[in-house]
């Protein structure tokens, strides 16, 4: 039940027409990207672009659910908008299968929930473009680490060190430093792990408070100490220090021999082990306190909002490894063979970034477009993709499309103007869900009309009007040139035809009266 | 009425131009193609003439009287009388303010051929009082949506909701004259009540012949004495809120409920008064003619929130046809000498003729108006309460009032007879629902 209240009217464009308009662009980005190079990277980039729509009309809901659907579907349409840039080695055939899924994508964002909406400050989108790119911007950091990790293999050249064994001395040094780094991170930690037990008890508390007195600050360290251990990480290295260290070791019968052993390897394990216990659990505070942070004050939209750039970098990192474990891995460079498939995921999910950043561009420019009032705020999705479609279809027309097809782009892309433009102008005065049907089927039948005879004129002018009425062997002139000159007469007929319809129903600015 | 352009001519002329340019350079001929189809899509806008319109816009309503509550269709029929099509007509109709739609959309589109006619249905939902309709907006475009032609049509369908109450159940408690409240004594009257031994002083009339007949023994029939009583209809005019933003307050519902109640029993001939609950300003009770006028005066100031002093001031008080014996409590102690501690339930009782119904207008939504209530009717007054439901169940706060309110009303229904009026339906409606539980 609602009150006739113009604030609650749902004014999205009409929806017979807008669904026509949306059909007609995407069957025209379908055939002409079909017709106008190979079918994979046409098809993957219109998939894309309608899946990015589907997930604009998704985030427009209020369910947190289907918020968090609509940003993975439009980080996954965008993901596509970079499959098919990897798929296309022609830079003028990309621009057209995206001018093309683009055109398409922007009908169809227009014609389910509008592009720029009336209330630009709350839509979502923006929002979710922001957030979905900060995730990604994440993944692709995991992605980059684990390239480098797959890269270098740190654990290989970490137990290859400890198996060969390092100099007594370097062990003497580092173990030293290990204890200090130990104690100051055992500073840090103690803190930490107090405030995540749920419920102390006296055992606890004793350990901790026993932890909390071994650790210190770096400030509470003796100066003394600070600069004894770090000259010696300096010494040690010095293969003067290490022949005298060598000679004092070896001047002690025994224990000597047992130091030597000692510091080459055996107590550094425990210790490195306890290091890591101890950055794991200030690393894990650092991460819960940024997250914290990141999701703000209302943490379950801010997670719909962000689910794309969390499931799809998941995705790409855990379809890598899975893919890496079955033996397939993807190609990036030679240099990069031994990093299973993390180099590629970081490729891709790098191409995922820069493409939800072109989009961010893309919206955020539109929206100022609009609300500068260069732009009908209601048309701007109908205007922008009927615009692409029609120059995209021109320069299609450059890479060899049909002369026929070539008008049939450009008459689907007035048409889609033309039909977006009466949708979105009911909607506006009418709403969605008056019916409308009546009026929207007699306009888009006037306007296909026109436009389906003026296809037909042109291509009777084309190919055999003029080329027969002047043979261009007698007249000593080109066939470019005849039927260019055929097709200015055409439209100098057309003009005319209309300044006379025009005359005879002259137009009234202001009018005495009427009944209504 | 006013005509405009949309701004939409420049895309065939453009789309020409940029292919027009784009063929010119790049020397394809297919591109070049493509202006002469821009070219004819701007012809076709421009060739097509403005709309020139003659309509005629009805409106159908089911009932112009329907009842609270009610659900009505609207139709609105649109005819095209002149000679030239409209392909593209436009009709936002001009639904009553307060009331809401149900089903349907006011708004419709549709093209109409010479003579031809179209409409659309929707369906209001009807809230009490008199609405009117805002005008009706036709949007007239030309076949390409150029041009719009937009006229504002205003169309007389007035809708009065209201569900007046035809008679209000009293107690017993009855003055000395004849009126249409029947007793439980014995006397003139049209309705069977008892036969009697028969005095030498009963009229001939009234003898049971039929008895003297078969035993020989004389015997008076009496009937069921109808008197009229003595009433005051006591609004509570302490809760000025509201249950939702823009709905009627509390003491506009009271003093709607009391104008029903008062003017069903001034019809009955009973002498009818009224007064205010904390207040204390007062209208004698009366059966003349004039009261009835005096009563909605008084009433009405209640509802719209005026003061007592103000009250005495602009109203029917001040050409002596109102009693305000008392405007407010201080104003009583101070002129009387009266000292009751400030009690209202005190100060009304001294003033309500001892022999006076009670008739107590109030939503129930504290413990006060149940005192009042019970209060008055320790003092001798039969007192019925006439409660309007205001509570809800949509939040835990409303819901706590409403069981609150539930519980008062189920406390004075052993005190006082009680009607419980919920929002939804009519007053009449609640009052018999009400009546059918009360004994005599």
């Amino acid at each position: 039940m609602s009150r006739d209240d113009a604030s609650t009217l749902d004014r999205r464009p009409a929806e017979s027409s807008s669904a026509l308009a949306g059909a007609v662009a995407t069957v025209t980005a379908l055939g002409l990207g079909l017709a106008v190079g190979e079918p994979v990277p046409a098809l993957v980039s219109l998939l894309g672009g309608l899946t990015v729509a589907a997930g604009v009309w998704s985030l427009r809901e209020s369910s947190h659910a289907r918020v968090a659907v609509g940003s993975a579907s439009v980080v996954l349409g965008t993901a596509a908008f970079t499959g098919s840039a990897w798929l296309t080695g022609d830079a003028w055939l990309l621009a057209t299968y995206l001018g093309f899924a683009l055109g398409a994508t922007f009908v169809v964002v227009d014609a389910t929930s509008g592009l720029v909406p009336d209330d630009a400050d709350a839509d979502p989108l923006p929002r979710m473009l922001r957030a979905a790119s900060a995730a990604t911007a994440v993944g692709v950091g995991v992605a980059a680490l684990l390239t480098v990790a797959a890269y270098v293999d740190l654990l290989s050249v970490a137990l290859g060190a400890v198996e060969s064994g390092i100099h007594p001395l370097v062990g003497f040094a580092t173990l030293q430093a290990g204890v200090v780094a130990g104690l100051l991170l055992l500073d840090r930690a103690v803190p930490i792990l107090d405030s995540w037990l749920p419920s102390p008890a006296a055992t606890t508390d004793r350990a901790l408070d026993g932890l909390a007195a071994v650790g210190t600050d770096w400030w509470e360290i003796d100066r003394s100490i600070r600069v004894a251990v770090a000259i010696q990480l300096v010494v040690a290295f010095a293969p003067v220090a290490q022949r005298l260290f060598d000679r004092f070791l070896a001047s002690v019968p025994v224990v000597g021999r047992v130091l030597r052993v000692a510091l080459s390897g055996p107590l550094h394990v425990p210790l490195a082990a306890c290091l890591l216990l101890l950055l794991g659990v200030v690393a894990a505070d650092v991460v819960r306190r940024w997250t914290v942070r990141s999701l703000g004050d209302d943490p379950a939209i801010t997670l719909a909002l962000a689910a794309g750039g969390i499931v799809v970098p998941a995705l790409a990192l855990l379809g890598g490894t899975a893919l890496a474990a079955v033996g397939v891995t993807v190609p990036v460079g030679d240099s990069l063979a031994g990093t299973g498939n993390y180099a590629a995921a970081t490729a891709a999910l790098l191409g995922v970034l820069v493409a939800l950043t072109a989009c961010r561009a893309v919206v955020h420019v539109l929206s100022a477009v609009a609300r500068e009032g260069t732009l009908p705020r209601r048309t701007a999705g109908f205007a922008t993709g009927s615009a692409l479609l029609f120059v995209t279809t021109l320069v299609a027309a450059e890479l060899g499309l049909a002369p026929l097809l070539v008008l049939a782009g450009a008459a689907a892309a007035l048409l889609v103007w033309d039909t977006g433009a009466h949708a979105s102008s009911v909607g506006a005065q009418l709403g969605r869900d008056a019916e409308t049907t009546d009026s929207e089927f007699v306009h888009v039948t006037g306007t296909a009309a026109v436009l389906g005879v003026g296809v037909v004129a042109v291509l009777l002018v084309r190919y055999a009007l003029f080329p027969f009425v002047v043979p261009t062997a007698a007249a000593g002139l080109s066939p470019a040139t005849v039927i260019a000159l055929g097709l200015v007469l055409l439209s100098v007929l057309l003009v005319t035809v209309a300044l006379l319809s025009h005359r005879e129903r002259p137009r009234q600015r202001e009018r005495a009266g009427g009944e209504g | 009425m006013s005509t405009r352009e949309t701004s939409r001519r420049n895309v065939g002329v453009s789309a020409a131009l940029v292919a027009g340019g784009a063929g010119v350079v790049t020397g394809n001929p297919a591109v070049f193609m493509v202006s002469v189809l821009g070219l004819a899509y701007a012809a076709y806008q421009a060739a097509i003439g403005d709309p020139e319109p003659t309509l005629t816009v009805e409106r159908e309503v089911e009932t112009t009287e329907p009842l609270p509550g009610a659900e009505l269709g609207v139709t609105v029929t649109l005819r095209n009388d002149g000679d030239a099509t409209l392909p593209d007509v436009r009709v936002r109709d001009g639904v009553p303010e307060r009331l809401d739609v149900v089903d349907g959309s006011p708004r419709f589109g549709t093209h109409l051929e010479p003579g031809g006619s179209d409409s659309f249905t929707y369906t209001i939902r009807a809230r009490r009082s008199d609405h009117a309709f805002a005008e009706t907006t036709v949007v007239c475009r030309n076949l390409t949506g150029t041009v719009e032609f937009a006229e504002r049509v205003g169309i007389e369908t007035p809708i009065e909701c209201s569900a007046p109450v035809d008679r209000f159940e009293l107690s017993a408690q009855t003055l000395a004259q004849t009126g249409r409240v029947p007793t439980d004594a014995g006397g003139d009257g049209v309705s069977f009540y008892a036969i009697r031994e028969h005095q030498s002083s009963d009229p001939m009339s009234r003898v049971d012949w039929n008895r003297l007949a078969k035993t020989n023994e004389l015997a008076t029939v009496e009937f069921r004495e109808s008197r009229a009583a003595s009433v005051v209809v006591l609004v509570d005019a302490r809760h000025r809120a509201a249950s939702e933003a823009g709905a009627p307050t509390a003491v506009q519902y009271s003093g709607y409920a009391a104008e029903q109640v008062a003017t069903a029993l001034l019809d009955e001939d009973n002498r009818v008064g009224a007064a205010v609950y904390d207040d204390c300003s007062y209208l004698r009770p009366s059966a003349s003619r004039e009261q009835a006028r005096r009563l909605r005066s008084f009433l009405a100031e209640i509802g719209d929130g005026s003061t007592s002093s103000e009250r005495r001031g602009t109203g029917p008080l001040s050409d002596g046809s109102r009693h305000s014996f008392f405007q407010s409590v201080d104003e009583v102690e101070r002129r009387y000498g009266l000292t009751d501690g400030g009690d209202p339930v005190a100060t009304l009782d001294r003033t309500i003729p001892g022999e006076a119904q009670v008739v107590f207008c109030t939503p129930l939504l504290d413990d006060r108006a149940v005192d009042a209530a019970t209060r008055l009717s320790a003092h001798g007054h039969d007192v019925t309460v006439v409660s309007p439901d205001l509570t809800s169940t949509e939040t835990p706060g409303a819901t706590l009032e409403h069981v609150e309110r539930s519980e008062r009303v189920g406390d004075l229904r052993g005190t006082v007879r009680v009607v419980d009026w919920p929002r939804t339906e009519p007053l009449a409606k609640a009052l018999v629902r009400s009546t059918e539980r009360w004994s005599r």
